[in-house]
C-alpha cells in the first residue's frame, strides 16, 4: 500500500480536481483506492457527487466520539471516500491540537487499512502542520500552476524538500507560462514530475457536474493527463512500498 | 556517432543509474553511455531561451539574479495562526 499526500504551494492550485482526478485514473487501472480529506474546507467530497448537507467524516467523528471507519463512502466497488466533515473553527483548532499531539493517531490508521487499499491519497491543507503529517506518506506531492506567485513562491521555500512538483493548469499557448516551464524544467529538474497536467476548462465543469473528470470527460486533455499521472504513480510505487 | 556502437543504445541498459530527469534528457543519456558524467555539454539554444525568458519579465529577472546570488535554502515565511 501507498500514500500519497497532495498539497498546494498556495491555496487554489487545484489539489482536490487533481486528487479526485487521480484516484479515479487509479481506480480504472485496476487499483484499490481510498481518497482521505484532511482539509477542514470538506470539499473533496463534492467531485464524488456526495450529498452537500452530509456533516458526517473522520474529524466529525473524532468530535462526536463516532468510528471513524465508518464514515468512509463507497463510491464504487474498491474505490472509497473518507470526508472531513463540518466542523466550526474551535472544533477544527482542537482537531488540529490533538493531531499535534498524537502523531501516531494517522500512522496507526493507515496501517490498519493496509490490507483493503492499494492507495491512500490524501489531500492535505496548507497552513495545518498537524493535519498535514499525517502518518507519513510515500510520495508527497507539491502543486503549482505557472504563473509568478508560484515562482517567487518556489524561490522563497527551504531548498531541501523530498517534494515532488506537479504543474497544473498549464497553457502552453501563453509566453509567461512556457517561459515559466522553461525555467522551472532548469532550475527544479530533480524535483519536478515528468508530466504536466494542462489547463482544460473540463475540469472545473467536472465538479460543477459532481464528477471526477474522468467520469465527466474522459477523452479530455486532463483526463488524458490524470491516467499519466496514475501510471507514473504506479511506477512510483516499486520504489517506495 | 555511427561509430559508437552497432547496437541501438536506447536498448541498453545503462552502466550508471540515471535520475529522472536524465531519462528524458538526451544529453544526459549520452554522458551515461559514453560515462562522461563530467561532459560540460552547453545548451546554446535552451540558454539562448532562457535568457530571453528572463528578459521579458522583470519580476522573473529580479527572482534570477537573487537566485544566483544566494543559493543557500532561505527560510520560508512564518505562517500566520
Amino acid at each position: 500500500m501507498t500514500s500519497i499526500g497532495l498539497y498546494g504551494l498556495r491555496g487554489g492550485v487545484g489539489v482536490s480536481s487533481l486528487l479526485a482526478a487521480l484516484g479515479y485514473a487509479l481506480h480504472t487501472l485496476g487499483e484499490r483506492v481510498l481518497l482521505i480529506d484532511m482539509c477542514p474546507e470538506n470539499l473533496l467530497r463534492l467531485h464524488f457527487n456526495l450529498p452537500w448537507p452530509e456533516q458526517t467524516g473522520w474529524a466529525h467523528a473524532l468530535m462526536t466520539g463516532s468510528i471513524w471507519q465508518e464514515q468512509a463512502w463507497r463510491l464504487k466497488e474498491n474505490l472509497a471516500l473518507l470526508p472531513y466533515g463540518r466542523l466550526d473553527a474551535a472544533e477544527q483548532h482542537a482537531v488540529e491540537q490533538k493531531l499535534l499531539l498524537e502523531p501516531e493517531l494517522w500512522s496507526q490508521r493507515q496501517a490498519s487499512l493496509a490490507d483493503h487499499f492499494d492507495w491512500l491519497l490524501f489531500d492535505l491543507p496548507q497552513r495545518l502542520p498537524g493535519h498535514s503529517r499525517i502518518g507519513g506518506c510515500n510520495l508527497a506531492i507539491q502543486v503549482a500552476q505557472p504563473d509568478a506567485a508560484c515562482h517567487a513562491l518556489l524561490q522563497q521555500q527551504p531548498a531541501a524538500t523530498d517534494a515532488r512538483l506537479l504543474v497544473n493548469c498549464y497553457d502552453p499557448g501563453k509566453q509567461l507560462q512556457r517561459d515559466l516551464m522553461l525555467l522551472w524544467r532548469d532550475r527544479y529538474s530533480q524535483r519536478l514530475l515528468p508530466l504536466t497536467v494542462h489547463a482544460d476548462a473540463a475540469m472545473p465543469e467536472a465538479l460543477a457536474h459532481k464528477m471526477p473528470i474522468g467520469r465527466y470527460a474522459a477523452a479530455s486533455q486532463a483526463a488524458q493527463n490524470a491516467l499519466s499521472l496514475a501510471t507514473w504513480c504506479l511506477t512510483q510505487r516499486t520504489a517506495t512500498a | 556517432m555511427a561509430a559508437l556502437s552497432t547496437t541501438n543504445p536506447m536498448n541498453e541498459k545503462p552502466h550508471i543509474a540515471l535520475a529522472a530527469a536524465e531519462r528524458a534528457d538526451d544529453i544526459g543519456r549520452l554522458k551515461s553511455i559514453l560515462q562522461l558524467p563530467q561532459l560540460n555539454y552547453i545548451d546554446i539554444s535552451a540558454q539562448n531561451a532562457l535568457q530571453q525568458a528572463l528578459r521579458r519579465w522583470p519580476l522573473l529577472a529580479e527572482l534570477s539574479s537573487r537566485h544566483s546570488a544566494a543559493p543557500a535554502a532561505v527560510t520560508a515565511p512564518e505562517e500566520t495562526a
